[in-house]
C-alpha cells in the first residue's frame, strides 16, 4: 500500500509572540497597570540599594574632590633620597593600578635677599636667623600642575599659578619679612633671594658650603595661606619650631614650614641645581600620591579603605627606608560607606509593599486569564496548540515584565535621589536631590534584585498562572461572565480572626526581643500578619459596610437595596481590592509612625545624651569657672565634672567627679535613670556621703555589690595611679549627658556615641566633685554642665561662649543631628523611604482601583444597561456605582485607619531592632497625627476621585450595544 | 527504531484499510467516562458511527446525552478512554497519538463553528477568518487568497473590517464558518465541520440563510458536516440524523425527519458486542419493562415485555422446620421463632 504523507500545518513558530503584542496592544490600561504594578515591586528594593550605590560613590566623589592626595611618600628620618629609594619606590607606586598620578615635590632652603637687607656670611637654620636680620623660608620647586593640583587647599589673594620670573609667598612668610626687615610684600612686589642648592655639612655654613644660587627679580604671582593643617599637603612639609629673636624666650615661632615657604616654578633653575635640591637640599623630596577613584570604585567602594592600605604596606615592605603616610582621612570615608551599606537592612521596611505588588501583579494576571477562557477556547478551536497558547502568555508575561523592569529603574533612578535629599519627612533639599541625581548609580546588585523581581512575573505565569489556561474545552463564550450570587456569610469569623492576629501581633514584640537578625525575623512575620490582617479586615469591613448599606435606606433611598447586594457580590474582585487599598493604607499609616517614633527617639536620646540645657566642653579650665558661668544672667546650676580612669579587677571604667546636689537640679533624668531610687534620693545619698560612689548596674551584678557595699578602685591621678576604698550608694543605668553607665549594656552604638557625647571604655561612675579633686590632684576640667532658666538665657550664654576660643557650647535646641552621619543617614533612608512609599502605595492602590473597577464596569455592563433600559438616567447609574465603589474605598480606609496604628506601633518597635542604634532610655512612639491625617486625605481624595472615572464609565453604558451583544 | 517505525505504520494502515475511501472520520466502540473527585460519569458508552465524505450528518438528543463529547471526541479536543477514532487524513486511530501530531492533523482536517460563535471581539471579521490560518502558519499570499475566497462565498465582503461586536447574529455565524473552513478550503473534500448548535440563538429566517450556506458550502467545497442540534430545521437538512441518549446511539434517520416522529424512522444498529439499543420513547410506551420474550417469526423479531424479573421467580425461598422443636421457620429467617434456635 503506498503511503501517503498526511497534510498536516506545523504551526506558525511566531504566532504567539505577534499575538501577545497584538493582545498587550488590545488591553492598555490591563497590562500598563500590571506593569505599574510591577514596576512599583521592582522600585522600593532597588531604590534603597541606588540609594546606597549612588551614596557612596557621592562619598568617594567627596573624598577625592577634597584630597588631592592618598598618600605621601619620603626617606625615613635619617635617611637619604639614594639610600631610601624612594625614586624606586615612586616607580612601584606608579606602576600599580590604584594610582593615577605622583608629584615629586622637592623643597630647599632659601634667604631672602635685597639691596637694603643686609648681606649673609654664615646661615644656620636653627640660628636666631631674625634677630640676625634673616630672613629664611622653605622655598619649594613646582610646576605648573602640582599647583594646579594644590590650588583647592590654599586659600590665595592674586593668582595661585607661576609663569616665569614669578614667585608665590606664605602669608606668614610675609609677615615674618615684615618684622624683620620692614618690608610689605605683597601681590606685584619684586623680591630677591638666595636658594640653596645643597645641605651645607652639620647644616651650618658659608653662601658657598650651602650652594647659594642667588634669584633675582621675581614678581609675586600671590599671597597664599594653607587652609587646613592637617591635610597631608600641609604635613608634607612640617614646620620647625625656633626660637627666632630671643634665646631665653620661652615660646618658639613655627618655621621653615609651608606656612613660611615661597613657591617657584622648578624650571626657574637649572636641571643640575633642580637635581642638586632634589638629591642633597636641606629637606627631604617628598612624593605625594594621587589614587585612581575609578580604579578603586572597579574593585568595590567598600574596599576602597583596605585596597589603599594594602597598596600601602606593598610599599612599606619593599621599601623599609621609605616612610608612607596619609590615609588619615580614608577611615572616615570608610566609615560613612559603611554606614550605607548598613541601611541597605532599611529594605525589609519596605518588605509589605513589594511583596503587595508582587500579589497584586500575579492576581491580575491570573483573573486576567481566568476571564480570558473564551479567548483560549477560541484560539483553540482555530487550532491554536497548547504550547502556542502557552507561549502566547509567556510572551505577554515577558514583555510586561520587561515593561516593570524599565519603568521600575526609571522610578529607583528617580527616587533614590528623594533618600539621599530627605531632611524631613515631605521634605527635601532640592540641590542635595540633583547632585544624588546626577551621580545615580545602578550596582549590578540592584539590577540584579530588580531583574529577579521582574522575572517573578514570567516565573509565576511558567509555574502557576499558565495552569489555569484551559484548553480541555472548545466553545466557551468570549465576551460576558456569569453573574454571582451575593454572599451570605457571618462576619463574626473575620473579626475573631482579625482581633487573634493583632493580639499576636501586638504582644510578639513584648515577648520576643527585637534585636539583629531576630527583629528582621518578626518583621518579616509581622509582614505576614500584616496580609492576613488585612484580608480579615477587607472581609469584615466589606460584609459591615454591605450590611450598613442595608439598614440606612432612609439615607440612601432606593440605592442601599443595591449596595447592600453589591458589596456581598464579587468576592473574586472586590475582596483583593479592598486587601489591597487595606494594605497600601496601612502600610502608609505604618511607615509614618515608624519614621515620627524614629524621629521622636533621636529626639529623645538627644536631650538625654547632652543632659541638660547647656553642655559646656573646653580646653582644660579651673573648677572655679563653674563661678564665671553662674555670673551669666539667667544660669542657676552648673558643675563642672571631673574625669579620670578607673579599674577594679580587670574591668576599666571612668570615675566622673560631680556636684551631686547641681547635677540633680541640672540632668534630665529619666525614671529609667538609676535603679535604686530616683534621681534626688540617689545624688542626695552620694552628696551626703562623701566617699560615696553610684556604680553601673552591670558592674554590681558582675561584681555581686549592692547599696551599702565598699569597693576598692584604682583610679588615675595627675602623675600617679592609687587606690580607695568608696561605699556604693546607688546603682544607675544611664545618666543625662554621659550616656548608658555600662557601655556593655549597649546592644549597638548608643545614640549617644553618634553624638559624641558616650562615656566609653566600660562606662562610668559617679563620685563626688570634691573628694575626686583631692584625691587625683585634678583642678581643671573640661566639661561643665549648665542649667539656665529660661530658653533666652540659655541663648545669651550659648552665643557669648560660642565666641570663646576652644569652648563648645551644645544645647538639645541647637544641635545639629546631622553631625552624626550614620544617624542622620539612617534618619533621612526612614523619612525618604516613608515618602517613597507612600508615593508608591498610592500609585499601586489607583492602580488596583482602575484594574479592578474598570473591569468590574466592564463586567457588569449589562447590569447597567439594565437599569438604564428600566428607565434609570446616566446620572442615577453614575450616583449608584460610585456610592458602591467608593463605599468599599471608605471600607477599606476604616480599617486601616485602626490596622496603621496597630502595626506602627509594632512596626516601630521592630525597626528599632534593625536599626545601627541602641537608645538608652527605650523607644518613643510617636503618633504624627497631623501628618496622618493629611496623608490619609490626600490618600482618600486621589482613590476617590478614581472611583469616579469608572463610575462614569459605567453611567456612559449604552444599553442598546450592550443588551443586543448579550 | 527507522525499522519498526514502518512497521508500526503499515500495521495502523492495514488496521483501516477496511474503511472506505469516502469515510472521514469513523468512531468505533468509544467510551468517555470523566472522572471528577470520587465520581465517575459515563458520557459516551460504546459509541460508534462513520461521517462520509460531502454528507451532512447531525446529532440530536436530550441535553447531557453527550452530544457535545462526542464532538470533542470527534474533533481531537477529548480523548476517548476506550475506543478508536480514526480521521481519514491520518489514516490512523486518533487516541493514539500525541497531542502535537493531533493538533497538526486538526488544522488542516477540523473546523469548529459554536452557537456562541468564537470569535475574539478585538479582531474585525476578516481577522477572525484569517486568525486560524496564521496560527498553522499558512503564507500570507495563500492566507489572502483563502480569506478574500471565503469571505465571497459566505457573502460578507462588505463587512470585512467590521469588528466581531459590530456584525448581526447571522455576519457573526458567516464569520465562523469562514473561519472554521479556512484552512479546510484547499483539502479536496478530506475536511470536517463540527458544528455545535449553530443555528441556535438566530431567527428562523437567518437560520435558514445559514443551512442554505451549509449545503451550498458542502456542495461547492465537498467539506463534511457534523452539526449537534435541538432543531427540526438542521435536522430535516441532514443526509443523515444520529439519535443519541445517556451515551448511547439509539437510531439513526435517513434524510427528512421530524424529530417528533422519531419512532417512525428510526433504524437501530447492533453494536460492536451484538447489543441493540431500546429507543426510550417506546420502552415509555410499553412502560418501562426491563426484559422481553424475543422470537423471530416471517422475517421478523417480536419482542414481547415481560412483567416480573426472571430472577425474581427463582428468587423464591421455601419456610423450613426446627430440628430441635419442629417448629415452622418463615423463608428468610434462621433462628427459630419458638425455641430460639439457629438453623
Amino acid at each position: 500500500m503506498k503511503k501517503e504523507r498526511p497534510n498536516t500545518y506545523s504551526g506558525n513558530a511566531w504566532w504567539a509572540a505577534r499575538y501577545a503584542l497584538t493582545s498587550l496592544r488590545n488591553y492598555p490600561v490591563r497590562n500598563a497597570g500590571i506593569a505599574l504594578v510591577l514596576a512599583i515591586g521592582v522600585a522600593l528594593p532597588t531604590t534603597v540599594f541606588v540609594w546606597t550605590s549612588t551614596g557612596t560613590y557621592l562619598v568617594v566623589d567627596d573624598y577625592f574632590a577634597t584630597n588631592p592626595y592618598q598618600f605621601s611618600l619620603e626617606p625615613k628620618i635619617g635617611e637619604s633620597v639614594s639610600s631610601s629609594d624612594l625614586l624606586a619606590a615612586r616607580q612601584m607606586a606608579d606602576a600599580s593600578q590604584l594610582t593615577e598620578w605622583s608629584d615629586l615635590v622637592s623643597s630647599t632652603l632659601g634667604i631672602l635677599t635685597g639691596d637694603f637687607f643686609p648681606s649673609w656670611s654664615l646661615y644656620s637654620p636653627i640660628d636666631l636667623n631674625y634677630a640676625l636680620g634673616i630672613k629664611d623660608m622653605r622655598v619649594i620647586l613646582v610646576t605648573e600642575e602640582v599647583l594646579g593640583n594644590w590650588s583647592q587647599e590654599f586659600d590665595c589673594r592674586g593668582n595661585f599659578s607661576l609663569s616665569g620670573g614669578q614667585v608665590l609667598v606664605s602669608d606668614m612668610f610675609v609677615g615674618y619679612a615684615r618684622q624683620v626687615h620692614g618690608v610689605d610684600i605683597d601681590v606685584g612686589s619684586v623680591i630677591d633671594f638666595d636658594l640653596f642648592g645643597q645641605n651645607a655639612r652639620n647644616s651650618r655654613g658659608n653662601p658657598f658650603a650651602w650652594g647659594r644660587v642667588a634669584m633675582h627679580g621675581f614678581t609675586v604671582a600671590g599671597v597664599y595661606q594653607v587652609r587646613s593643617l592637617t591635610t597631608l599637603i600641609s604635613q608634607s612639609f612640617p614646620s620647625m619650631s625656633r626660637k627666632n629673636w630671643d634665646p631665653m624666650s620661652l615660646t618658639e615661632d613655627p618655621v621653615l614650614g609651608i606656612n613660611d615657604s615661597v613657591m617657584i616654578l622648578r624650571s626657574e633653575v637649572s636641571e643640575d641645581v633642580a637635581a642638586d635640591v632634589e638629591t642633597r637640599s636641606f629637606f627631604s623630596p617628598v612624593c605625594l600620591l594621587r589614587a585612581s577613584e575609578d580604579a578603586l570604585l572597579a574593585l568595590g567602594p567598600e574596599e576602597i579603605g583596605n585596597n589603599l592600605l594594602a597598596l600601602k604596606t606593598q610599599i612599606e615592605g619593599a621599601y623599609t627606608r621609605v616612610s608612607v603616610n596619609g590615609l588619615e582621612e580614608i577611615w572616615s570615608m570608610d566609615a560613612r560607606i559603611k554606614t550605607y551599606l548598613q541601611s541597605q537592612v532599611l529594605t525589609v521596611i519596605a518588605f509589605p509593599v513589594l511583596i503587595m505588588s508582587l500579589m497584586l501583579s500575579v492576581f491580575t494576571s491570573e483573573t486576567s486569564i481566568a476571564r480570558r477562557k473564551g479567548e483560549i477556547s477560541a484560539l483553540r478551536s482555530k487550532g491554536a496548540s497548547f504550547n502556542q497558547v502557552f507561549a502566547t502568555f509567556m510572551w505577554e508575561s515577558l514583555l510586561l515584565s520587561l515593561l516593570g523592569l524599565g519603568t521600575g529603574l526609571v522610578f529607583s533612578v528617580l527616587m533614590a535621589p528623594l533618600m539621599g535629599s530627605s531632611v524631613g519627612l515631605f521634605m527635601f533639599d532640592p540641590n542635595e536631590y540633583l547632585r544624588f541625581l546626577n551621580r545615580v548609580t545602578i550596582s549590578p546588585v540592584a539590577l540584579a534584585i530588580a531583574a529577579a523581581i521582574a522575572l517573578y512575573l514570567p516565573a509565576a505565569y511558567l509555574l502557576h498562572v499558565a495552569r489555569r489556561i484551559d484548553v480541555s474545552e472548545v466553545g466557551q463564550p468570549t465576551v460576558g461572565q456569569p453573574s454571582e450570587e451575593a454572599e451570605q456569610t457571618g462576619i463574626w469569623r473575620y473579626v475573631l480572626g482579625l482581633t487573634t492576629v493583632l493580639v499576636i501581633l501586638l504582644l510578639m514584640p513584648l515577648i520576643i526581643a527585637p534585636r539583629g537578625s531576630i527583629a528582621v525575623l518578626e518583621i518579616l512575620g509581622a509582614t505576614m500578619m500584616l496580609f492576613i490582617a488585612s484580608y480579615l479586615g477587607s472581609r469584615a469591613m466589606r460584609l459591615a459596610t454591605g450590611r450598613l448599606s442595608g439598614s440606612t435606606a432612609f439615607l440612601l433611598g432606593e440605592k442601599s437595596l443595591y449596595l447592600s447586594q453589591s458589596l456581598r457580590r464579587r468576592k473574586g474582585q472586590f475582596i483583593p481590592l479592598l486587601v489591597i487599598l487595606t494594605l497600601t493604607l496601612t502600610t502608609t499609616t505604618m511607615m509614618l509612625i515608624q519614621a515620627g517614633s524614629f524621629e521622636a527617639t533621636l529626639d529623645n536620646e538627644l536631650r538625654y545624651s547632652i543632659g541638660c540645657d547647656l553642655r559646656i566642653e573646653c580646653d582644660q579650665r579651673p573648677l572655679s569657672y563653674n563661678r564665671t558661668l553662674m555670673d551669666f544672667p539667667g544660669v542657676t546650676s552648673v558643675t563642672p565634672v571631673l574625669e579620670t580612669w578607673a579599674q577594679v579587677g580587670a574591668f576599666p571604667f571612668f570615675l566622673e567627679g560631680i556636684d551631686a546636689a547641681n547635677y540633680a537640679r541640672i540632668g534630665y533624668f529619666s525614671p529609667d535613670s538609676f535603679i535604686t531610687g530616683d534621681a534626688q534620693s540617689v545624688l542626695s545619698a552620694l552628696g551626703a556621703r562623701e566617699d560615696g560612689i553610684i556604680l553601673s548596674e552591670y558592674y554590681s551584678r558582675l561584681w555581686n555589690e549592692t547599696v551599702g557595699d565598699t569597693i576598692a578602685v584604682y583610679f588615675g591621678t595627675i602623675n600617679a595611679t592609687r587606690i580607695a576604698s568608696f561605699e556604693i550608694v546607688g546603682i544607675m543605668r544611664s545618666a543625662p549627658g554621659f550616656g548608658v553607665a555600662a557601655t556593655y549594656d549597649l546592644q549597638a552604638a548608643s545614640f549617644a556615641s553618634q553624638f559624641g557625647f558616650q562615656v566609653g571604655q566600660g562606662g562610668f561612675a559617679f563620685v563626688n566633685l570634691n573628694l575626686l579633686s583631692s584625691l587625683t590632684y585634678y583642678h581643671t576640667s573640661d566639661l561643665f554642665l549648665v542649667d539656665t532658666a529660661c530658653f533666652s538665657d540659655m541663648t545669651l550664654v550659648q552665643q557669648t561662649l560660642d565666641s570663646e576660643r576652644n569652648v563648645f557650647v551644645y544645647s538639645p535646641e541647637t544641635f545639629d543631628t546631622a553631625t552624626s552621619y550614620s544617624v542622620h543617614l539612617f534618619l533621612s533612608g526612614i523619612q525618604g523611604l516613608t515618602v517613597i512609599s507612600f508615593v508608591l502605595c498610592g500609585g499601586m492602590g489607583l492602580s488596583a482601583i482602575g484594574l479592578f473597577l474598570g473591569s468590574a464596569v466592564k463586567e457588569r455592563d449589562w447590569e447597567y444597561a439594565v437599569f438604564r433600559a428600566l428607565g434609570g438616567t446616566k446620572k442615577q447609574v453614575l450616583s449608584m456605582v460610585f456610592g458602591e465603589f467608593a463605599g468599599s474605598v471608605i471600607a477599606a480606609m476604616c480599617i486601616s485607619l485602626a490596622l496603621g496604628a496597630a502595626f506602627g506601633y509594632s512596626m516601630s518597635l521592630l525597626t528599632f531592632g534593625i536599626a545601627p542604634f541602641s537608645p538608652a532610655l527605650g523607644e518613643i512612639l510617636a503618633f504624627p497625627f497631623t501628618v496622618m491625617l493629611l496623608v490619609m486625605s490626600v490618600d482618600a481624595f486621589a482613590m476617590l476621585a478614581s472611583c469616579y472615572i469608572p463610575a462614569l464609565k459605567a453611567g456612559a453604558v449604552n444599553p442598546a450595544v450592550v443588551l443586543r451583544n448579550l | 527504531m527507522p525499522a519498526m517505525t514502518t512497521m508500526t505504520s503499515a500495521e495502523q494502515l492495514d488496521l483501516f484499510s477496511q474503511y472506505p475511501e469516502d469515510v472521514v472520520v469513523s468512531v468505533e466502540n468509544c467510551y468517555k467516562i470523566y472522572k471528577t473527585n470520587e465520581l465517575e460519569v459515563v458520557a459516551l458508552s460504546g459509541v460508534s458511527l462513520q461521517i462520509l465524505e460531502g454528507k451532512i450528518m447531525c446529532v440530536v438528543g436530550p441535553s447531557g446525552s453527550g452530544k457535545t463529547t462526542l464532538t470533542n471526541v470527534i474533533g481531537g479536543i477529548t480523548k476517548a478512554t476506550v475506543g478508536k477514532v480514526y480521521w481519514a487524513n491520518l489514516r490512523s486511530d486518533i487516541t493514539k497519538l500525541s497531542e502535537r501530531v493531533l493538533t497538526e492533523a486538526r488544522r488542516s482536517f477540523i473546523g469548529f463553528v459554536f452557537q456562541i460563535n468564537n470569535l475574539l471581539p478585538h479582531l474585525n471579521a476578516e481577522q477572525n477568518v484569517e486568525l486560524a490560518a496564521r496560527i498553522s502558519g499558512v503564507p500570507r499570499q495563500v492566507r489572502q487568497e483563502r480569506v478574500d475566497r471565503l469571505m465571497k462565498l459566505v457573502g460578507l465582503e462588505e463587512r470585512k473590517r467590521s469588528k466581531a461586536t459590530t456584525l448581526s447574529g447571522g455576519e457573526r455565524a458567516r464569520v465562523a464558518i469562514a473561519s472554521a473552513l479556512v484552512n479546510l478550503i484547499d483539502t479536496q473534500g478530506k475536511g470536517l465541520v463540527l458544528c455545535d448548535e449553530p443555528t441556535g440563538d438566530l431567527d428562523p429566517e437567518t437560520a435558514e440563510r445559514i443551512l442554505d450556506l451549509f449545503q451550498e458550502l458542502n456542495e461547492t467545497l465537498g467539506t463534511s458536516f457534523f452539526i449537534v442540534t435541538h432543531s427540526q430545521q438542521v435536522a430535516s437538512k441532514a443526509d443523515i440524523t444520529v439519535e443519541i441518549r445517556d451515551g448511547i446511539i439509539s437510531g439513526f434517520h435517513r434524510e427528512g425527519i421530524d424529530l417528533d416522529m422519531l419512532d417512525n424512522t428510526r433504524i437501530v444498529r447492533l453494536d460492536n458486542n451484538l447489543r441493540l439499543p431500546m429507543p426510550f420513547d417506546l420502552l415509555q410506551l410499553a412502560g418501562n419493562p426491563s426484559e422481553f420474550r424475543i422470537s423471530y417469526e416471517e422475517g421478523r423479531f417480536i419482542l414481547v415485555p415481560q412483567k416480573g424479573r426472571v430472577v425474581d421467580s427463582i428468587r423464591l425461598q421455601k419456610a423450613r422446620t426446627c430440628r430441635v422443636c419442629g417448629h415452622e421457620i418463615p423463608a428468610g429467617k434462621f433462628i427459630c421463632p419458638n425455641c430460639g434456635s439457629t438453623v
